[in-house]
């Protein structure tokens, strides 16, 4: 209470509070318990109500009132009644009220709240007030309360204040544009230069918001900034340099938020370029060089020094700086710092494997710390340096804490993690099913279900060798029937049990069947999240009486139960099993065992009812008439009846329904169309279901078989949709059933017995042909991976056993971290169980659906399979699969980076890693390489772009430092879903020798700029095209270059598409190889590249400054407000390092415009038809001053049509591609210009309005 | 990006919220508990960062109070938490010697502190004078 004295009495002198909000106050600051403080707020937002609206309420009383209920909301009582009075009270007098309003109803309100229209007009008077803190405080409120509708009318006041005299004013107009950025880039695009110069604001506080604005729109896309490069390494020179004022710093360090929102802005800039990091790394090294390392402050810098150096171009000596840099972290006794320090190496370990084994005892360490924060962030490291050899310790560890985590967001990413570290290096498949197992009972809910069929596909169908099958379903079903005592178990991993044990029960010989029956049948007594879970127990019931050979009491009444089910389904299956039951021969004969995987054979001429048939008809029935031969009459007839009744195809029901007439052998099938659904839908088109179906047939009608044959085969046919495989490749390939089998474990998620049908069904036909590499592979067992010995254990005179231990745990974990040894190479090659040799008896698995490239040449066979798989975001990486031949070392190398890896570390970051690693160690092979490490601290950075510029003396150098190589782990996602189209092998490239060959090859400084400028005019438009117009502007237009290749695009008009001419230019004379170039249109823009291509990716070399030419025509399917070409170069130089490019070509309105010949009657007529209407007002330009100009520019810039001159006003028309007519009317008078455009599309009105008013200003 | 600014004292009472995206009220009320129970849950020698849903908080506790900074995956966590010492040192500038108390009294000049330092989620300004500056115009305007 002294306190509050003390500051009361401080209170007194500024602005006495009344006795009630002091009361209020007090109260709150007394509550001893939540409740209480619940009770207080609310009768205090009770009493508020009343007053609030009352009237003669003071200027005074009514701010106090809105503090009030400032506090109503933040101890959770919604008082919507108030909010409008805070809008109304912005409107008031007093600089103070209206602050007091404005934070208010940003306190209240939020974008898009229905109040916030009431703000324009106030807003606006604000913005124009001749008071600062009024204005700031409108620019404050936009930025808190404004949505995308509400810019229009603000901007150009916002704009106004971006030039304010004052920098309180100008620093808050910048956040205001970036709260328009946020909300619509598009509506500040045409801003940039003033946003440049707020950059170059004379006061750093100005400057400093420019660059939260720069930030985000480089986040966006860096390509157009990356000129400001330097700018930005200069702005952080003088920064550390102390160029700014004394108040700008923090504890003696100047501008330390400053410092590291740079540092994050040139991460973006220098991310995948060589070029532009080369201008970074010196400034970076200065900020790593001048951050105090014993402050929290200098730390947070050097931090984001050492995200930066993850996140560009690596470059050795900077990066060993930055790990030295490190380790003041990790080997900090501050627990933040630590936390920061194996952040840090979750980076790093990204560019180079080897920095998290220096720092190994700490990792283990963090492992063990009481810290939860930290031991979850050394498990994501740890996640991020998985290989085939530490994957079962780091597997445990993850599994470990996901048992004693209960925070489902946390569960739901390890889940996640350990499902993609299993898939990916599970070194056998025994440790595979344990660990899914795991998984399943833990988070069940949280895995994908694709991930159950794979486990029951691969527990089905197992290896070739019969014993290790033997041994991994006993395994498999043991636990599962240990498992059915624990009382609750994920949906999903009943599901597998119930599967798993129905079929392989069999193969426990001690174990008592009937047991297992009432096991699984106890089953039926819980309740399931999932309806359909019940019919999987019902199936596995059935499957174990026909075991078990007799029908228990207590199973028949607990089954009968399920007669009465709700579920049509459910209720289907069990009439199925009583049935069956009646006859128990049959139904065994119905469910023989071990036959998920057998081939099932349909009769679908059903040749078994011959002999009925014939009896029949001796028997005086009449022979079938197919249904077309009917007489109309019966058919009429029919037709309603069908109509009302609908047996067929009810879309709805859930994946395993499986709508079979009741198979009663008393009751005759309805009629000849039995519904039948497509087998991809119904879990029981299993053997099980299908034999029985059969069985039926034959007693009854022939029904149901007949179509069934049919949707079998349509499985098949939807092949194509793979998304996943289980990435274990040694099991993937020993299915002989080459290509079909794999699409249907991703596209149906609930029937594990159909994948496996399918699977049979062509392992038939593979049969001859995978018969040999079947007694070939049989010989190789799945082995458990050997541990290499830990390369690196410090020595310790009398380590504990407690150290014993932590070293033994580092050993598992980092020994594959530095190379790969032998040992746990072998397992992987063996379950790969392929030599290139092998290769070529058949396509690989995958490649279903592709152009299928079959070569007798079994390298480049082999070439085609690396591709296959490299692409798939679950296959390991391909490190394990060959060593031999060089060229195809190069290729992994090219193609690695394709692997998707996030920096987050979500989506796969062990995949990146491994890339890394493995890249490390074709370099150790190298001699070449291996030389050349030994030298870049002589070597400059700089001396590899010199190295780059002369292009030819040194490209048989290796000055680039091994880093360099490292292929970079970010990467777009869409960019990793593109990938697969490469192997489409689709490349219109015809390489043309340049002309400026032979003269270049003197490796001169002068020379090396002059090759940069290789002449445009050796660019020449396909002869096709060249009849064609070019947009103006665009014609062969760089959109981006670097060191060794340029990419120049030339726009032409063609009266239906625009066509985009691009050239690809190799700058050097060394070749470039693998160049694949990447477009991604807008989505409202049809595509098409000129050879029929859909997926615009195009492949080739390029040998010495030789230029391809590819052309894609784009034709918008609708409007849209922004449209552009964007895309990357890929390719790898002759250093065989990765490379790419990004680039955003941007398409305007005016590009799909053609002009539209109408007569002015005819304009007179369309004009009222188009309904959306856009009017410009804008001041007179040069361009405008006369009717003439302006039609003329019309025609030049919009591609209109000028129809006729009126005196003072003209018209012209214009067709939007396809065919969206686009009216123009304008006014010219001698200030202004009066502008109207009217379309049918409210988008393309605003489009078309917009790019006016550019061109008009 | 940052996503709230969050005051709680040890009885896990809010003392000062600011949200810089949308969450209902009654979400907040919820959310906040919750953060706050796990701050209270650490201890001394655990690092001021924690994981919550699929952001990260940071936290600092001054006496009674804690200061909590919820921020997205691309923050640096060490940077935020020396910024909550920036606020807490304007904070002690304007109030001389800050206390629980002053910030319930002086609401309002809390938030516009805040206003000043954190716009759009971004830290914009940490120069203490130039973050008192227009507080300071707007008290003596009211004197």
């Amino acid at each position: 209470m002294e306190q509050t004295a003390r500051v009361l009495s401080q209170l007194g002198s500024k602005d006495q509070p009344s006795k009630e909000f002091q009361s209020l106050v007090r109260q709150i600051g007394e509550a001893k318990t939540k409740h209480e403080e619940d009770r207080i707020i609310k009768k205090e937002a009770a009493l508020l109500k009343d007053k609030v609206g009352g009237r003669d309420v003071t200027k005074r009383q009514m701010r106090e009132y809105l503090i009030r209920l400032i506090y109503c909301e933040m101890l959770g009582v919604e008082c919507s009644w108030g909010y409008i009075h805070a809008v109304k009270f912005t409107q008031t007098g007093s600089t103070l009220d209206k602050r007091i309003g404005y934070l208010a109803a940003s306190l209240f309100l939020h974008e898009g709240h229905e109040l916030n229209v009431l703000l324009v007009a106030t807003l606006q008077k604000d913005l124009k007030s001749s008071n600062m803190l009024e204005v700031s405080m409108a620019l404050v409120s936009i930025c808190k309360l404004v949505g995308a509708d509400m810019i229009p009318p603000l901007l150009p006041l916002v704009q106004d204040k971006l030039l304010h005299p004052k920098q309180l004013v100008r620093k808050k107009a910048v956040m205001a544009m970036h709260r328009f950025l946020l909300l619509s880039p598009d509506s500040i695009s045409h801003l940039e230069d003033d946003f440049r110069r707020s950059l170059s604001d004379q006061d750093p506080g100005v400057m400093e918001a420019a660059l939260i604005l720069f930030h985000d729109l480089i986040k966006n896309g860096p390509i157009k900034y990356k000129d400001l490069t330097e700018s930005f390494a200069m702005i952080l020179t003088q920064v550390i340099d102390r160029k700014l004022p004394e108040e700008f710093n923090y504890h003696g360090v100047p501008a330390p938020w400053m410092q590291m929102r740079l540092l994050r802005i040139l991460a973006l800039l220098g991310a995948d370029d060589l070029r532009t990091s080369e201008k970074i790394y010196p400034v970076v090294e200065r900020v790593i060089g001048s951050a105090e390392c014993n402050s929290d402050i200098g730390q947070a810098i050097s931090y984001e020094c050492i995200k930066t150096v993850a996140t560009i171009y690596p470059n050795n000596s900077v990066v060993s700086t930055t790990a030295k840099c490190l380790s003041r972290f990790v080997t900090s006794t501050n627990n933040d710092w630590r936390y920061l320090g194996i952040n840090g190496l979750a980076s790093l370990v990204q560019v180079n494997p080897k920095y998290a084994q220096e720092h190994q005892m700490v990792v283990i360490d963090c492992l063990d710390d009481p810290d939860d924060t930290l031991r979850r962030k050394t498990l994501d490291l740890l996640y991020k340096m998985t290989n085939p050899l530490n994957v079962v310790v780091i597997t445990e560890k993850l599994i470990g804490y996901l048992r004693q985590t209960r925070d489902e967001y946390i569960r739901a990413d390890l889940v996640s993690k350990v499902t993609q570290l299993a898939e990916r290096f599970a070194p056998d498949n025994i440790w595979f099913i344990q660990t899914m197992n795991a998984i399943f009972e833990l988070g069940g809910n949280l895995v994908r279900r694709e991930v159950a069929h794979n486990l029951m596909r691969l527990i089905a169908e197992g290896t070739d060798d019969e014993r290790t099958d033997v041994e991994l379903r006993q395994d498999a079903v043991s636990n599962y029937i240990e498992l059915l005592d624990k009382p609750n178990l994920p949906d999903i991993l009943i599901k597998i049990i119930c599967w798993v044990v129905g079929e392989y029960s069999y193969v426990l010989e001690d174990t008592d069947t009937e047991e297992i029956l009432e096991k699984i049948t106890r089953l039926l007594m819980r309740t399931f999240e999932d309806k359909t879970t019940t019919n999987w127990v019902v199936s596995s019931v059935t499957k174990l009486v026909a075991r078990l050979g007799s029908m228990p009491d207590n199973v028949q009444s607990q089954v009968a139960v399920y007669l009465a089910s709700t579920d049509t389904d459910v209720q289907q299956r069990c009439n199925e099993l009583l049935e069956l039951s009646q006859n128990l021969s049959m139904m065994q004969t119905v469910l023989p065992l071990d036959s998920a995987c057998e081939d099932l054979e349909v009769d679908s001429s059903l040749s078994f009812l011959d002999d009925f048939v014939t009896q029949s008809l001796a028997q005086g029935a009449s022979r079938y008439k197919p249904p077309h031969l009917r007489p109309a009459v019966l058919q009429r007839n029919q037709a309603p009846q069908a109509k009302e009744i609908r047996f067929e195809e009810y879309p709805m029901p859930a994946p395993p329904s499986f709508h079979r007439p009741a198979p009663l052998p008393s009751s005759p099938s309805p009629s000849p169309r039995v519904p039948r659904r497509p087998s991809e839908d119904s879990p029981l088109s299993s053997p099980t279901s299908a034999r029985s179906q059969i069985a039926h047939s034959v007693t009854t009608a022939p029904s149901g078989s007949l179509q069934y044959a049919p949707s079998e085969l349509s499985t098949s046919g939807i092949a194509v949709k793979t998304q996943r495989v289980w990435g274990n490749k040694g099991y993937v390939k020993e299915v002989p059933s080459v290509p079909v089998a794999t699409p249907p474990i991703a596209t149906t998620t609930t029937s594990p017995q159909q994948p496996v049908t399918v699977a049979t069904r062509e392992g038939e036909e593979g049969e001859e042909e995978g018969g040999s590499e079947r007694s070939e592979r049989s010989g190789e067992s799945p082995s458990k991976p050997i541990t290499a010995p830990s390369p690196v254990v410090a020595s310790i005179v009398q380590p504990s056993a407690e150290e014993v231990r932590k070293r033994q745990l580092a050993s598992q974990l980092f020994g594959g971290g530095g190379t790969l040894s032998g040992p746990a190479r072998a397992p992987r090659q063996k379950r790969r169980g392929e030599t290139p040799g092998k290769i070529d008896s058949r396509p690989p698995r995958r490649s279903v659906g592709r152009n299928e490239v079959k070569s007798e040449d079994a390298s480049t066979d082999l070439l085609l399979d690396l591709q296959d798989l490299d692409f798939s975001q679950t296959t390991p990486p391909k490190q394990d699969l060959y060593h031999p031949p060089h060229a195809v070392e190069v290729k992994e190398m090219n193609f690695d980076p394709l692997i998707p890896v996030s920096s987050g570390g979500s989506a796969g970051g062990g995949g990146g890693l491994l890339g890394g690693m493995e890249i490390r160690q074709h370099q150790n092979k190298s001699p070449t390489f291996q030389g050349e490490i030994s030298t870049p601290p002589t070597i400059p950075p700089t001396n590899s772009t010199s190295a780059d510029l002369l292009g030819l003396s040194f490209d048989d150098m290796v000055t680039v430092p091994t880093d360099k190589q490292q292929p970079q782990p970010q990467l777009e996602p869409t960019m990793a879903v593109m990938a697969p189209h490469i192997s489409s092998d689709i490349s219109l490239l015809e390489p043309t020798p340049s002309t400026t060959v032979p003269e270049v090859s003197e490796p001169k400084g002068s020379l090396a700029l002059n090759l940069l400028e290789t002449p445009l005019t050796s660019l020449k438009v396909p002869d096709e095209y060249s009849q064609l117009p070019p947009v103006a502007g665009w014609t062969n237009k760089d959109v981006c270059q670097d060191a060794s290749l340029r990419l120049t695009v030339t726009k032409l008009v063609s009266p239906d598409q625009l066509v985009v001419v691009l050239f690809l230019t190799n700058q050097k004379q060394a070749s470039l190889s693998d160049v694949t170039l990447s477009l991604k249109p807008s989505s409202n823009l049809t595509a098409k590249a000129s050879s029929g291509v859909t997926d615009l990716s195009f492949k080739t070399s390029l040998t010495g400054f030789a230029t391809g030419v590819h052309v894609v025509t784009l034709v918008p399917s609708s409007p849209a407000p922004r449209m552009s070409l964007q895309g990357q170069v890929a390719y790898s130089d002759a250093m065989a390092t990765n490379k790419r490019l990004f680039f955003d070509a941007s398409l305007l309105v005016s590009d799909f415009i053609r002009p539209l010949g109408l007569s002015t009657q005819e304009y007179g007529k369309k004009w009222p038809g188009l309904s959306n209407e856009r009017t410009l007002n804008i001041q007179s330009s040069p361009n405008t001053k006369t009717v003439a100009q302006f039609m003329d520019t019309l025609r030049s810039r919009l591609s209109l049509h000028p129809i006729q001159i009126i005196g003072q006003e003209g018209i012209a028309a214009g067709t939007f591609l396809p065919k969206i007519p686009c009216l123009v009317h304008g006014k010219v008078t001698s200030a202004n210009l009066d502008l109207r455009v009217r379309t049918p599309s409210s988008l393309l009105t605003d489009s078309l309005a917009k790019l006016a008013e550019q061109v008009f200003k | 990006m940052l996503k709230f600014v969050l005051l709680v004292n040890k009885q896990g009472q809010t003392r000062l919220s600011q949200y810089y995206e949308y969450v209902p009220v009654e979400e907040r009320v919820t959310t906040e508990a919750d953060i706050v129970r796990k701050c209270l849950s650490r201890n001394e020698e655990s690092c001021s960062f924690m994981e919550y849903k699929n952001f990260k908080v940071v936290f600092r506790r001054y006496a009674s109070l804690y200061f909590i900074v919820g921020v997205d995956n691309s923050e640096n966590e060490l940077s935020i938490l020396e910024f909550i010492h920036n606020i807490v040192e304007t904070f002690d500038r304007y109030f001389e010697s800050v206390c629980e108390l002053d910030i319930m009294f002086n609401i309002d000049r809390a938030h516009m502190m805040l206003d000043e330092m954190i716009v759009n989620g971004n830290i914009v300004e940490t120069n203490k004078s130039r973050v008192l500056a227009p507080i300071a115009v707007l008290d003596k305007s009211n004197r």
